[in-house]
């Protein structure tokens, strides 16, 4: 990454934890070195907190896990709990180049999206449901551990809050649809990490049934 | 509609992007629970992809839905709305920021934040600063997209094919997981 942002770079972008990509969590180091960069540089730092923002990490923003701030964040899905939004944020210095007529939209933030997406952070904010999050992702990351510690099938467990994902030692495919077939609907991030990411109101009972279901996906798989 | 002609039509009638999806037709949620067309139960611990965190018709969601959809659905932004206005400020009082700029999706959200980026550097550092810097299966969204997996030092397709002057150029593979480089030309 040093050698990547030079005098052209106008800005980098970046996930904190990777979702898609495979939940790969950003180290502190290098995460903190990257803004670093960027200051030294005059590039901007824009963090993508589509997946990993409102709540899903444990922290109301995944940047806050590692002490540094962004100069832009970008923010859709969780936001409006399913109405379709999304949000770009940043500094007053910076917003100020967005002059009239520069950028804009039709559908962005009408009275109905908007109304959603209100009742939807309040919700999150009152309850502080990032605390869930950290609380119920370590819950089901401690069980997916205890089915590792039993079977080959899980070579690592890694996440954050309740975005958490299990690399297997084989195609995740078969194990969608088994986890599906059984009651349980799964994700995956690429071809061989399983991705859980429950809503944050979710229960001990809820993981229980669904750790007893991927344990047997497993097996079969 | 029996669920077996629902899924021929669903084969039949959509664009193929989305491949071979999961079998089953989704008809009813709640918390964090959905029932497909045949009755049987799921646990949802996809949450969408990571979207429904307060669970399928959340009581406060679907109230806020109600309301709005029986007060007023849509204005241009040519007018003010109390909702947005109200939305703007807790996020603002609630993250690093200072101002907000409402879109319909992350992909959209991207794209303005990667517009305000070029428009910033370009007028207030230097006319030569129009590049990005990302990290593999990043930049990758909608707009930018190249799909999954493309391998280290591939060009990504996508990008490649994104019109507007989108070009990958050396793309690296210097920060291990974390890297390909792709930048976007200046304008001519």
């Amino acid at each position: 990454m040093e050698r990547a942002i030079d005098n052209r770079t106008a800005a980098v972008i970046i996930e904190c934890i990777q979702g898609e990509g495979g939940v790969n969590i950003g180290e502190e180091d290098y995460l903190r070195g990257l803004r670093k960069l960027c200051d030294q540089s005059g590039a901007l730092l824009i963090i993508d907190e589509i997946q990993t923002g409102v709540a899903r990490t444990g922290r109301l923003w995944s940047y806050e896990h590692y002490g540094i701030e962004p100069d832009i964040m970008t923010l859709a899905k969780a936001l409006a709990n399913g109405v379709p939004i999304g949000a770009m944020l940043t500094r007053e210095e910076i917003a100020s180049v967005l002059i009239a007529g520069t950028h804009g939209s039709t559908f962005g933030g009408t009275p109905f999206i908007t109304s959603v997406a209100l009742a939807t952070l309040t919700t999150i904010l009152d309850g502080k449901l990032w605390e869930r999050a950290a609380k119920m992702g370590r819950y089901l990351m401690d069980g997916l551990r205890t089915i590792q510690a039993s079977t080959p099938a899980i070579r690592a467990v890694r996440g954050k809050g309740l975005l958490i994902g299990a690399e297997l030692s084989g195609p995740v495919g078969p194990v969608v649809d088994a986890c599906r077939e059984a009651g349980l609907l799964v994700l995956s991030a690429g071809e061989r990490v399983l991705r859980l990411t429950p809503p944050l109101i979710v229960e001990e009972r809820d993981c229980d049934r669904a750790l007893g279901i991927i344990k047997t996906a497993l097996g079969h798989a | 509609m029996d669920t077996k002609t629902l899924l021929e039509w669903s084969a039949k009638y959509h664009t193929p992007n989305y491949g071979a999806r999961a079998p089953i037709v989704l008809v009813r949620g709640e918390g964090v629970r959905v029932w497909d067309s045949d009755g049987r139960e799921y646990l949802d611990f996809g949450a969408g992809i990571a979207v429904t965190s307060l669970g399928h018709c959340h009581p406060r969601v679907t109230g806020a839905i109600q309301e709005a959809a029986a007060t007023l659905l849509h204005v241009s932004n040519l007018y003010h709305s109390a909702p947005q206005i109200h939305l703007a400020k807790l996020l603002i009082e609630h993250s690093f920021a200072d101002r907000v700029f409402f879109s319909n999706s992350g992909a959209e959200a991207n794209e303005a934040a990667l517009k305000l980026a070029r428009k910033y550097a370009r007028e207030r550092i230097s006319s030569d600063r129009f590049e990005f810097v990302s990290t593999r299966q990043l930049v990758p969204r909608a707009h930018l997209r190249d799909g999954r997996g493309h391998r280290p030092g591939e060009v990504p397709p996508r990008l490649r094919a994104a019109g507007a002057g989108l070009q990958a150029r050396r793309p690296t593979t210097t920060c291990a997981r974390w890297s390909a480089r792709s930048t976007i030309a200046p304008p001519p």
